[in-house]
């Protein structure tokens, strides 16, 4: 126990004493975790500024608008009196769409013919594209309606003898999961743990790298009795457990800050986390393995750590991609990670689904193992000591 | 002259010689734009595998289903007889949304009644979701307005125009500049900006961390070389790479080229000016990493500006690939003119002064 000891406290010295590994294992994680509880918020997007033309000036044409204006989550410019202006103002960036009421929009509905509305929408930004999409059409709907009985009414037909008339099939949608359709419960969930394995990874590789780059790995080795395996357990061990405080530490921000539900196994979310930060702990060591380099190691690492980000399906889902980059996306720990938050996080799935993530990512944990023998015969050879 | 040139020669001779800075600022910006923009190549989702409940079993809901199938954006991949099961298969991502049609359907559609098709459409997946919700919501409603402009010529002859009256109102959208609504198109711009600022200030970084101040020639010397270095990677990542992917392309390319070339300026200024605060060569990589998403995420991109605080939008305005992922996908994607993004060149000169002057002074005190 005594070698344990003296190893852990080693690892803690460093911690304690170098800039860069305080800055990895603590101030950045918390630094990352601020950020995106401050960014996101309360996760609604809302005031997405829009021009509404109307050409029409009646009183159904103020109708509708004020159909638009009911929604919180557009904020309705009163610069924009034409078409020409208000596309400027989109490629200005000052207003996200434009719905144009056009001439004659009363006078089509009275008359019984229908009646047009116009939305240009800007595409370059597809979060404010949908909410703008989904707002007009509602809108739309609820005027729709209000206009249908109307004329029910001025045809002589009470309710509610024209409820199954006017809506013969209704539609009725249930969001699962994620009933609120919250930005920030969708994206939460996704950014702050890929922070945490960015920056367990480049901790993990420093922290072996840097005994090839100081050539200090034969003293290292030294107190493990040259047994490389006890060395990187002490090694791993600070870096995994500040890596779970951190962990522990998102949990309570989705849930008590963010007020994300935890709809399943809370034991499971917490274990694969650790296998997770485990995960990209292993492959860290394996890449300093492969090179005997720490500066190609921490490139290799972090461009694998940030590139886990698109292939884990969350923004562009996988099932969407050429076929390769389907294969190719289960080659990331985080791919299955996120698998097992979207069950126990959103759906409180059944563990049982969440089981073979969970295998996947400790075959991450474990496989990486195989490049042991040949780190120990690097850190072993004094040629790849200070080698930059 | 001579002193700069020979700084220029010699900072590109160790960076071809240094495997790691020749990984981040030659091999990184071609591999992360290709992988990027092949893994959103497809742009939009299709083929969303859905399962049907079905416990009506009459020709109405088989009509109705031969109608949802007949799209390109999702596909009964499973019918099955209850929600129990259906559900089974959205927890296994077998299917990402469940159409219920009750029992009583066709009987309440032929008895004057109104009836009813449920949908549970899993939010985990935001675009999913959209895709799946957007189509599935057009089918039913054209559906429910055929069923209605029937009823109302069988039922209410008073009325002169039974389709109008079912649908009143026309509502056309047009999603102007990526038609589509394509990930890629919306998103690969911005990555692109954000990989030229990321490479260079970590490959700048790594060249010169470790050394509090260079003179000004060995200064003026590296930023050459870096800018040299590229100007064939702005070319490929913003010419070769946009046409290869079908990236929006509406600006002039006179624009966009001058546009381009102010913003790897800065960037270079940026990276020179900041360089300073590294004190080993692998610092950089172990502390730059993580602040792409961060940076991406406060450009406005990915989270809309709007929804944000403002000071921590106005934090972002100190990185160069803030304004210029506004102001390059304006121009390039939406056939902005230079003076619809005055306010984005501007900043960027402001950067172009502030940090080039950080840079000179602590040259100068060398």
């Amino acid at each position: 126990m005594s070698g344990y000891k003296a190893l852990l406290k080693r690892e803690i010295r460093y911690l304690r004493y170098d800039r860069t590994s305080r800055l990895l294992q603590v101030w950045l994680p918390l630094a990352a975790m601020l950020f995106f509880v401050v960014l996101f918020g309360d996760g609604v997007i809302r005031s997405i500024s829009v021009a509404v033309i109307d050409e029409d000036h009646t009183d159904l044409s103020r109708a509708f608008e004020q159909e638009l204006d009911l929604s919180k989550r557009l904020q309705i410019e009163a610069d924009y009196t034409t078409f020409v202006a208000a596309e400027r103002g989109i490629r200005e960036e000052r207003i996200s769409a434009v719905i144009v009421i056009p001439d004659q929009f009363a006078a089509h509905l009275i008359q019984g013919q229908r009646a047009t509305i116009f939305t240009a929408i800007s595409g370059t930004n597809l979060s404010t594209e949908g909410q703008v999409s989904a707002v007009v059409e509602e809108a739309a709907d609820a005027f729709t309606s209000k206009w249908q009985l109307q004329r029910f009414e001025e045809n002589g037909i009470q309710p509610p003898a024209t409820q199954p008339t006017l809506c013969p099939i209704c539609i009725r949608s249930h969001t699962l999961f994620n009933p609120s359709l919250n930005y920030g419960t969708y994206l939460a969930p996704v950014f702050l743990p890929m922070m945490l394995i960015i920056l367990t990874s480049m901790a993990t590789i420093y922290a072996v790298g840097r005994e090839l780059k100081y050539g200090t790995s034969d003293e290292w080795l030294a107190g493990a009795d040259y047994r490389l395996s006890k060395a990187l357990i002490c090694k791993m061990a600070p870096i995994i457990v500040s890596g779970m405080v951190m962990v522990i530490l998102m949990i309570i921000l989705w849930h008590y800050i963010m007020a994300i539900p935890i709809h399943g196994s809370l034991f499971w979310l917490l274990c694969s986390s650790w296998l997770l930060l485990a995960a990209y702990q292993s492959i860290g060591v394996m890449l300093v393995a492969i090179t005997g380099n720490m500066r190609l190691a921490l490139s290799l690492g972090g461009g694998y750590a940030v590139l886990a980000f698109t292939f884990s399906g969350m923004t562009f889902p996988a099932i969407a991609m050429w076929q390769p980059f389907r294969v190719l996306s289960n080659l990331f720990p985080f791919t299955h990670y996120m698998e097992i938050v979207v069950d126990q996080l959103l759906r409180g799935a059944p563990v049982r689904y969440s089981f073979s993530a969970t295998c996947s990512l400790l075959s991450f944990v474990l496989l990486p193992w195989v490049t042991i023998p040949r780190l120990k015969s690097i850190l072993t050879d004094p040629k790849y000591r200070g080698r930059l | 002259m001579k002193r700069i040139y020979d700084e220029v020669v010699s900072t590109l001779r160790r960076i071809g010689h240094d495997e790691g800075i020749l990984l981040v600022m030659v091999g990184a910006p071609l591999i992360y734009a290709t992988i990027y923009s092949a893994a959103y190549a497809p742009e939009v989702i299709r083929e969303v595998p859905i399962a049907w409940v079905d416990l009506s079993h009459s020709p109405e809901s088989r009509s109705l289903a031969q109608k949802v199938a007949g799209g390109s954006a999702c596909r009964i991949a499973y019918a099955v007889p209850d929600l129990e099961e259906a559900r089974h298969l959205l927890y296994a991502r077998e299917v990402y949304g469940i159409v219920f049609i009750p029992p009583n359907f066709a009987e309440q559609i032929n008895g004057l009644q109104q009836s009813s098709v449920t949908l549970f459409l899993d939010g985990g997946y935001f675009l999913i979701y959209r895709a799946l919700y957007s189509y599935l919501a057009t089918m039913l409603t054209s559906e429910r307005i055929r069923v209605e402009v029937a009823r109302l010529i069988d039922h209410t002859p008073s009325f002169e125009s039974p389709v109008t009256n079912a649908y009143p109102l026309d509502e056309v959208q047009r999603t102007l500049f990526n038609p589509i609504t394509g990930y890629g198109s919306y998103v690969d711009p911005a990555i692109l900006i954000l990989i030229l600022q990321q490479t260079l200030w970590l490959g700048i970084g790594m060249l010169r961390a470790g050394k509090k101040t260079y003179a000004l020639w060995e200064t003026a010397g590296q930023g050459i070389a870096v800018v040299l270095l590229y100007l064939p990677t702005t070319l490929w990542l913003f010419a070769v790479n946009s046409q290869l992917f079908y990236l929006p392309n509406n600006g002039s390319p006179l624009s966009v080229m001058l546009f381009l070339l102010l913003y790897l300026l800065v960037v270079v200024l940026f990276a020179l000016a900041t360089s300073r605060f590294f004190r080993f060569r692998e610092e950089p990589l172990l502390l730059l990493f993580w602040c792409s998403i961060p940076l991406l995420m406060i450009s406005g991109v990915s989270f809309p500006q709007e929804s944000m605080p403002s000071w921590l939008y106005a934090i972002g305005r100190v990185f160069p690939s803030s304004p210029a992922i506004e102001g390059y996908i304006r121009l390039r994607s939406m056939g902005a003119s230079c003076y619809e993004i005055r306010e984005e060149i501007i900043l960027l000169f402001v950067q172009l002064l502030l940090y080039g002057m950080v840079v000179i002074r602590s040259a100068i005190k060398k």
